[in-house]
């Protein structure tokens, strides 16, 4: 399995779910993030019954995201590579 | 009915061996959807879904949390016609009757598991022995299993290591039971989700969250504390974590990085707290002592001194 985006990557994450039921938290759609670690296909028939694109580890800071003041904060969400664009 | 007023966090950093058990009842509920779940018939995503459903429709405004997943559940099993609601009223009533017969009384929520459990039973969906093995294997899935890996992490820098850069593999290496309580003979959610263990640091702390929904380490922790599954916690702590770690009563240096961890269905994130001072004579045994569940979230520390 080969990873489309490498660690330290800058990724944007789609606004629009390119998929059917995949979610992603709301308040990452539309921002930029940092790839962190590959964490390839997870095969997990017991959550959900879909087959799923690769994932990844992606860093955030919450004072790109959020309003509020936090330079030392970071956010690490785990992203499905459907929903991540190059940046 | 308004939501009761709800402070997130009301147990003062409680030490693993004085958190409560969950009761009989609910723990026969956990073990009657993982065996339907084996079955193919609830997978946790058709619950999430109808839980969601059922949370716009308003319909489980103030409910607690184990009853909401008993609606949402039940909810499931009516969709997929292998039981209907009215079976189920039909059964509780009955039951209501025979145990009031008897002298005895039970909760209504405890009576709902009951008479499910029974249905589910008598029309062969799963079987007595699937619903014990599993219920044994929910009563196994305590938080002491985690904290006992946090006291083999403090006590060995091998095994941290090994634990921070492959988890399941460190843990299965060290004792495997705690990975697998019953040495599963079926495959499900937890067995494949990925776990990756944080180390806090000086410089560095880590603090877990599922913003979607409730997801957490179960196999290691068993199931989280109501806090952790409720909106405040899970919108807050992303968005203000500095704040939110204050108002617990834990204070985060200005140059300590917060990262927060979102889990989802597929990752799950355990925490290594620091490890108190003046604890360097201390057994693992005694070092698991001062682990608090809150500490393996990361929205607390451990302890510097248990019992004496």
């Amino acid at each position: 399995m080969v990873d489309k985006f490498s660690v330290g990557a800058m990724v944007r994450i789609k606004t629009d779910n390119p998929g059917d039921v995949k979610r992603v938290p709301h308040y990452i759609k539309g921002k930029v993030g940092v790839v962190q670690k590959f964490r390839g296909i997870i095969d997990n028939p017991r959550d959900h019954r879909d087959e799923r694109p690769p994932l990844y580890s992606v860093l955030f800071s919450p004072a790109d995201i959020f309003t509020e003041k936090s330079e030392n904060d970071k956010v690490v969400v785990d992203v499905f590579e459907d929903w991540m664009i190059p940046q | 009915m308004p939501e009761p007023t709800y402070h997130p966090h009301t147990h003062p950093h409680e030490p693993i061996k004085e958190i409560e058990e969950l009761p009989e009842h609910v723990m026969r509920l956990l073990a009657l959807g993982q065996s339907l779940g084996e079955k193919g018939i609830t997978v946790v995503q058709d619950s999430r879904f109808k839980a969601d459903e059922l949370n716009a429709k308003g319909l489980t405004q103030g409910v607690p949390y184990f009853e909401k997943r008993f609606m949402a559940m039940r909810a499931v099993l009516s969709g997929k016609k292998v039981i209907s609601e009215s079976e189920w009223e039909d059964k509780r009533q009955y039951l209501q009757r025979e145990i009031s017969q008897k002298g005895g009384a039970l909760g209504s929520f405890e009576l709902g598991v009951m008479a499910l459990t029974r249905l589910i039973l008598k029309k062969g969906t799963v079987t007595q022995s699937t619903l014990d093995f599993n219920y044994e294997k929910m009563k196994a899935r305590v938080p002491m299993s985690g904290a006992k890996i946090v006291a083999k992490a403090w006590a060995d820098p091998a095994f941290k290591a090994h634990l921070l850069n492959n988890a399941k593999k460190a843990i299965m290496d060290f004792n495997p039971v705690l990975l697998e309580p019953n040495n599963g003979k079926t495959i499900e959610a937890w067995d494949v989700t990925h776990l990756e263990v944080l180390e806090n640091t000086e410089k560095v702390r880590n603090v877990v969250v599922c913003t979607l929904c409730s997801c957490y380490p179960m196999g290691l922790l068993g199931q989280s504390p109501e806090w952790y599954t409720k909106e405040d916690y899970r919108t807050r702590i992303v968005r203000e974590p500095r704040a939110v770690l204050k108002e617990w009563g834990t204070q985060v240096g200005a140059d300590v990085e917060l990262r927060v961890y979102d889990s989802s269905a597929d990752v799950r994130y355990l925490v290594v707290p620091t490890r108190p001072q003046g604890t360097e004579a201390h057994s693992e045994e005694e070092l698991a002592d001062l682990v608090t569940r809150d500490s393996l979230i990361g929205v607390g520390n451990a302890l510097s001194s248990y019992g004496k």
